[in-house]
């Protein structure tokens, strides 16, 4: 038990690290659940594909610049994780979703399911179903760690925390003090008033996406330098995690989806000391029905009545 | 052409089964093991696929974890017939056992999941869907269940009534007869009660419930139907393959059967066994490609869902067996040579009337079909029903009337238990209601009709009329038949017809034939005349009394004053939620309270007397409004030019719409509308509920596309132009309802209306000058929107409009849900924003207040001009007081 308790603060410091990369999924899940209503089955698809387009920009790097400066390294690996995300996101919003904007309900939702098939199975393709290894050694000090509280927090998970809370800061800054973020928070209230006020939903849509899909690789990409292994298979049960976090926040909602990521990915890793780590899924997965049977509109999020 | 159609789709279901029985035998002839093994993994899926439509396609309930029962019927029969446990059951057991484990897992996971609908329930099946794996794959220690990765293998050949199927043929042939009694089994129950029930709850769930499906009931049927054709399918597969792993269950075969099942069209058989066929030859033909099968599955989802999600048999089974439609023709043959014509309004004959008979009530003639007491309900805010109490006696026609807003859908609402009351009581014959599920209420003998039409568009008129039968057995298509003539002879040829189809009267008239097909006593009717012409509201008024000399007990929502005037004994008025009048429907229209409620509270300052006017008790015979050119419309356009060489002081036009028409699906509800706002004027849009002006609204701000006609503002189209664009021309809008973005501060509010419609540069002067006018906002600035009065919310979306500085402000009933006192100041105000030099057009129901404030006027019926002119003549005139109570 008392070996139990000492391996608390350690699996604290891992469930906020893994907490904050579901609360970067969850927030572009939430955004565009906002705007649009709809579940983004693709996400996690997405989150893959930034995470290898960051692989590949570093593994190309050690292979021809293995002197580079650290900075330049984890710069261009982020670039490219996000460049790569935004482009498909907006794609995707394009081709995929937004023809399907006036008709019914499940048409989007299959051909979100649809594009998330297409994504994993040509990253399957392209990489013949291995996994690739990141080579963190450019970025990152590997033998630096500061100890707080009986945890050691290694130079990633540092950098992962700081990266997270960097990025939140700004999306909430982004959000809440822009008149982007003005115009995205009228439309997800109320698309057709937001409308009536002058305000260009298509260009917010779209807008949304692509900040929601850069998220995505951004965190596609601490995943890499993280767990150093990145295979095809990884978004899908990203995109579960990601939709639990959201809807455990209050699907819609952003500091809900922080809360959400947060929480969630504690849960998994004190979970991980009280069940087998086989099972580590399986907690989440349990962690979200129960949610959406007890209390659908989550932590944050506000029981609704409505006029038949 | 209709005709043709059917005989295509005959033809198109004959050739899949044709090809099937092609197909086949096969394998067994050619005695290829490959052709074999193939054709039973493609028996497998067809039950799975079946199985999934049930939920998926007939229930509407996207179940993305229907693999989980898949796995735990195949690991169940693995464990019951295997050396693993050494239990070595046959195959029949084993199956029934596996069946049932996959039932049980469907109760636990549907059972708490009932209140989910769309996408959350898709996340719960899916989370089970994948617990499941993690399971199998892990349930080896401490107790080795499921072996884990390794599976488990050496599953038993089946063993069947005592003979073992050792060859893969015998095995084929078992799995191609159990598909065969599952595809029979999906088709009747395609065609069945059941069957039905799961239609209707898939299309409107609301409706359903009022008709007396328990829809929670339904769906966990559903759900337990389909977990045992997947527990089958499970156990069947397990005999088949020897042996049962954990990657057999993934994602991909949930992803491969929605992809059959949308190619096919998710509720035909056929065309779910061309889907199976398909999906699963297409890969073993390109077999240098099957690496890329799911990314083809992918592609053809995407495709599938932005061109043809219905699929390639959209019309999926029909509900009505064609032994039951036979019975019920010979036997209407048969009737029809007994009884005389039928002729309308002469009594049905006795044997017929069966058919229709009202639910026997138990309680004493003298209980009053309906009670309400103190009922009062409200929505966040707005006072909908404030201690409401009325009664209605057995065989009494009631009429509902009452201007826009004021609570009158939500006591039907309130009634059929859709919608729980705050407080106060409901009483149907004596028994309180209150609490009760809509399904339960509509088993003692209530029906209604929606204002919105619930009807299943895409199905024929007597296939909706039928799921009003749900509450009875016995020959429902006879019942169903009988109440459409009942309603309409007319409608009852056209059975066969698709609903969406038929004219807005005619809808309505199919909605009347469902409530009565029920069985219920006591109709409640929401507005069944709307759309209709004075000669259709006499024939239905005829229809209304008919019903009621057959026993039953009505209650009318209405707007038509000649069809409450003609059918109904009494009349009850709302206003705001409380009743303020009751009485015949001659001395409620002469109620000076009940006349100020429709016409609008008279502004103090107002000199003219408020119009009187008597009831028409009989249809007139003017022609119908519908064409451009008759004398109304001639004369509204005369009165206008008139109106517009009086106004002076006017300046050039602003806006202008030209003969513009506009429609929602096949109904037009603008027919040729014509107006013009010229700068510096106030223009009132006046008329009754649903005559247009709504719509005019829409069409104006580019919500709504004009099927022709054209509207220019500043001398440009803007018809066929974005909303966000037309409002940076610089048209202004305070909608209907006010729709203030209620998270966001009354700053932001103002500042993003300031930025988004007229550009950063002097956005903040905008803002600042907006808070000078509307004082109280400059108070509230840092409060969240959501937390401001009715009035406090009108000012801010009048003020959001302003701050764009538009040169013209469309106002959409800007009175609406406010206390007198607030609707002046709201008239004030547009005065006063007038006065500062921008023009409005201002919709409004409150007649008198809008009148007293504006240069001219337009009045609005039926989706026409009807009257035209200055604010003076239009108060004075007739033309007003027809348009809302004639």
């Amino acid at each position: 038990m008392e070996q139990l308790l000492g391996q608390v603060p350690q699996q604290i410091v891992n469930g906020l690290t893994l907490g904050s990369v579901y609360a970067l999924l969850a927030l572009g899940y939430s955004m565009v659940y906002g705007v649009l209503k709809m579940l983004n089955f693709a996400h996690g698809s997405v989150f893959m594909v930034g995470s290898f387009a960051g692989w590949w920009v570093l593994s190309r790097l050690a292979a021809s610049a293995p002197g580079i400066a650290p900075s330049v390294a984890i710069a261009a690996t982020v670039a490219a994780g996000i460049a790569a995300t935004s482009v498909l996101g907006a794609a995707i919003e394009r081709f995929a979703y937004r023809p399907l904007r006036s008709g019914s309900r499940l048409a989007p939702l299959i051909s979100a399911l649809g594009v998330s098939i297409v994504l994993d199975n040509a990253a399957m393709l392209l990489t013949s179903g291995r996994a690739k290894s990141y080579p963190s050694e450019m970025v990152l000090a590997q033998n630096w760690s500061a100890t707080i509280a009986g945890a050691s927090i290694s130079a990633t998970r540092a950098m992962m925390l700081a990266a997270s809370v960097v990025v939140m800061v700004v999306l909430d800054l982004i959000v809440f003090r822009t008149d982007f973020g003005r115009a995205l928070r009228a439309t997800s209230h109320d698309q057709e008033a937001a409308e009536y006020m002058g305000v260009n939903t298509s260009k917010v849509v779209a807008g949304t996406f692509i900040i929601g899909s850069g998220l995505a690789g951004l965190a596609g990409v601490m995943i890499g330098l993280y767990y150093t292994q990145v295979d095809f298979m990884m978004g899908f049960s990203a995109g579960l995690k990601a939709f639990t976090a959201a809807v455990l926040g209050g699907i819609g909602s952003f500091r809900g989806a922080v809360y959400g990521g947060l929480i969630l990915g504690l849960a998994e890793s004190i979970g991980v000391l009280l069940a087998p780590p086989v099972y580590k899924d399986a907690i989440v997965f349990s962690v979200l029905i129960l949610t959406l049977i007890l209390r659908p509109s989550g932590i944050l999020g506000r029981p609704t009545r409505t006029r038949a | 052409m209709m005709e043709a159609r059917h005989l295509r789709s005959k033809l198109a279901r004959v050739a899949v089964f044709a090809l099937y029985a092609v197909l086949l035998p096969l394998p067994l002839v050619t005695a290829n093991y490959y052709l074999v093994r193939a054709g039973g993994s493609i028996g497998i899926f067809l039950m799975l696929a079946l199985g999934l439509s049930i939920t998926a396609g007939h229930a509407g309930m996207l179940d993305l974890g229907y693999v989980g029962y898949y796995a735990i019927g195949a690991y169940v029969y693995a464990l019951l017939a295997s050396p693993h446990t050494g239990l070595h059951v046959a195959f029949i057991p084993a199956a029934l056992a596996a069946m049932a484990a996959s039932c049980v897992a469907a109760l636990a996971v549907t059972l708490p999941s009932l209140r989910l609908h769309g996408d959350y329930l898709a996340m719960v099946t899916l989370g089970f869907g994948q617990i499941v794996r993690i399971l199998l794959n892990n349930l080896d220690r401490p107790i080795n269940i499921t072996n884990g990765p390794n599976g488990i293998v050496a599953i038993d050949p089946p063993r069947v009534l005592g003979l073992t199927l050792f060859s893969l043929e015998s095995s084929y042939v078992l799995i191609w007869v159990l598909a065969g009694l599952v595809a029979v089994t999906v088709g009747l129950l395609a065609r069945s009660r059941t069957g039905r029930a799961l239609n209707a709850l898939r299309e409107d769930a609301t409706a359903a419930s009022c008709m007396g499906v328990n829809v929670r009931r339904y769906r966990v049927i559903a759900a337990l139907i389909a977990a045992a054709i997947a527990g089958l399918a499970g156990a069947t597969f397990a005999s088949w393959q020897g042996a049962v792993f954990p990657q057999n269950f993934t994602m991909s075969e949930t992803i491969s059967l929605y992809c059959m099942m949308i190619l096919g069209g998710t509720r035909s058989i056929p065309g779910i066994m061309l889907g199976v066929l398909l999906l699963h030859a297409l890969p073993e033909v390109l077999r240098e490609f099957s690496v890329y099968r799911m990314l083809i599955y992918g592609f053809v989802l995407v495709l599938l869902a932005i061109f043809r999600p219905q699929g390639l048999f959209p019309q999926g089974e029909p509900l009505i067996s064609p032994r039951a439609l036979a019975a019920a023709g010979k036997e209407r043959n048969r009737r029809e040579a007994e009884e005389a014509p039928a002729v309308a309004g002469v009594a049905v004959p006795a044997a017929a009337c069966r058919a229709a008979a009202p639910a026997a009530a138990p309680a004493p003639a003298s209980t009053p079909a309906l009670e309400l007491s103190g009922l009062t309900c409200s929505f966040g805010g707005v006072v909908a029903a404030s201690d409401v109490s009325l009664t209605v006696g057995r065989g009494e026609i009631l009429g509902i009337i009452g201007p826009n807003g004021a609570g009158k859908t939500t006591l039907f609402n309130l009634i059929t238990g859709l919608v729980p009351p705050d407080s106060g009581e409901v009483k149907l014959w004596g028994k309180p209601v209150v609490g009760l599920p809509p399904h339960a209420i509509a088993e003692l003998g209530v029906a209604r009709t929606f204002q919105n039409i619930r009807l299943y568009d895409t199905q024929s008129v007597l296939e909706n009329v039928l799921a009003g039968c749900h509450m009875h057995r016995g020959d429902l298509v006879a019942r169903a038949r009988h109440a459409l003539r009942t309603i309409c002879p007319e409608l009852a040829a056209r059975e066969n017809e698709p609903v969406r189809n038929l004219s807005y009267p005619d809808k309505r008239r199919v909605e009347m034939a469902r409530a009565l097909a029920t069985g219920a006593s006591l109709l409640l009717l929401d507005e069944p005349a709307a759309g209709m012409n004075p000669d259709e509201v006499a024939s239905l008024a005829r229809d209304i009394r008919r019903l009621r000399s057959q026993g039953h007990t009505v209650v009318v929502i209405e707007h038509h004053m000649d069809l409450i005037a003609s059918a109904c004994d009494r009349a009850v008025v709302l206003d705001h939620g409380e009743v303020i009048a009751t009485g015949t429907p001659a001395e409620v229209a002469a109620n000076p309270v009940v006349i100020s409620a429709y016409l609008g509270k008279g502004a103090p300052s107002s000199p003219a007397p408020l119009p009187s006017f008597t009831l028409k008790t009989a249809p007139s015979g003017q022609a119908s409004p519908a064409s451009a050119t008759s004398p109304a419309s001639q004369t509204a356009a005369s009165a206008d030019a008139h109106a517009h060489a009086h106004s002076g002081s006017a300046g050039p036009v602003l806006l202008s719409m030209e003969d513009v028409h506009a429609s929602y699906g096949p109904v037009e509800v603008l027919r040729g509308v014509s107006l013009q706002v010229k700068k510096g004027e106030v223009v009132a849009l006046l008329g009754a509920n649903a005559a247009g002006k709504s719509t005019v609204m829409k069409t104006i701000m580019g919500r709504l596309r004009p099927s022709s006609g054209r509207i220019e503002f500043r001398g440009a189209r803007i018809d066929g132009l974005r909303t966000s664009a037309i409002v940076r021309m610089g048209l202004g809008i305070v909608p209907e309802g006010r729709r203030v973005f209620g998270d966001m501060t009354v700053q932001e509010n103002l500042e993003l209306a300031a930025v988004a419609a007229a550009g950063r540069a002097g956005a903040a002067e905008r803002v600042a000058s907006a808070m000078e006018l509307f004082p109280v906002l400059a108070e509230r600035r840092w409060q969240h929107a959501a937390t401001l009065s009715g009035g406090e919310q009108q000012m801010l979306a009048i003020a959001r409009a302003m701050v764009a500085s538009p040169e013209l402000i469309l106002m959409d009933e800007p009175s609406m849900g406010l206390a007198p006192i607030m609707v002046d100041r709201v008239m004030e105000t547009v005065a006063m924003i007038n006065q500062a030099g921008t023009s409005v057009l201002l919709v409004e129901q409150n007649a008198v207040a809008a009148l007293a404030v504006a240069h001219r006027g337009y009045v609005l019926r039926d989706g026409v001009v009807a009257a035209a002119g200055t604010a003076a003549e239009l108060a004075e005139g007739a033309g007003l007081a027809e348009a809302y109570l004639a």
